[in-house]
């Protein structure tokens, strides 16, 4: 199973996250039409090269990094889906590198972005 | 009975000679990484006006370089002084935002240049420090 995949399916299975948002977890951007709190997220990059010589080409460990977006209308709810969305991502053995918060004013929410990374994956 | 060791004068003289070549291989070493790092950020940046890619520079020993039209000075990062430490970015307002938030694809370019910079950091201060070596 693909690490998006893995990540999509542990955390609208987790008890706390997914009563709140249910199984609205968008890959990409929510619409003004959506329901909040919902969770967006995409691939924020991926590394790993090949070297060569030796025996021949061999692959480096890839790294990934997803980002998770949290959209919510109540600071209360901020703070529940974060707690737990890093007790569901490091169970998965990602860490948090990145954070950052401000407001869509497109969608007239605050919305929180972390990141994630992953190191030695072999599905992505 | 003793043992004199004579020449410690010129031994010391050596390994100062050569401390100080590896500090300078240091800094020139890091001033490469931020001239090589500005111009991977720099073609990672979106670019809409040219302002945040033309803000993107780099500072070290109070030297700053990089900045390009239209950015300003005051789009740049404060100068630092350190000769040990270089530090790579951008100081326009709108650049978080642009990292973290872009609905168009745009989002982690910083994060992207990041990961490209640390694979060119360690080749290139070998590289000085072979010749400080030498």
């Amino acid at each position: 199973m693909s690490v998006m995949t893995t990540v999509y399916n542990a955390v609208t299975t987790d008890a706390t996250i997914s009563g709140l948002i249910g199984t609205r977890m968008y890959w990409k951007n929510p619409t003004l039409e959506d329901t909040f709190p919902l969770l967006s997220y995409f691939t924020a990059d991926e590394t790993g090269d090949y070297s060569f010589g030796g025996t021949g080409v061999t692959q480096e460990a890839e790294d990934a990094t997803i980002q998770i977006n949290i959209y919510v209308d109540s600071f209360l709810n901020m703070d529940t889906i974060k707690s737990q969305l890093k007790v569901v991502m490091n169970g998965l053995g990602f860490r948090q590198i990145q954070g950052a918060e401000t407001f869509d004013a497109a969608l007239s929410k605050q919305v929180r972005a972390t990141r994630w990374v992953l190191t030695n994956v072999s599905d992505f | 009975m003793g043992v004199k060791i004579l020449g410690m004068k010129q031994v010391q003289k050596n390994l100062d000679k050569v401390g100080k070549s590896l500090s300078e291989a240091k800094t020139k070493g890091l001033i490469e990484v931020g001239e090589t790092g500005v111009s991977i950020i720099k073609r990672n940046t979106p670019v809409k006006d040219g302002r945040l890619r033309g803000s993107m520079t780099y500072t070290i020993a109070n030297k700053q370089d990089g900045l390009e039209s239209p950015a300003s000075r005051s789009d740049t990062l404060d100068k630092n002084p350190k000769k040990d430490v270089v530090i790579l970015g951008t100081n326009v307002i709108y650049a978080r935002r642009v990292e973290f938030f872009s609905k168009t694809g745009s989002a982690g370019f910083f994060l992207r240049s990041f990961n490209q910079i640390k694979k060119v950091v360690k080749p290139i201060l070998e590289k000085h420090y072979k010749r400080a070596l030498k």
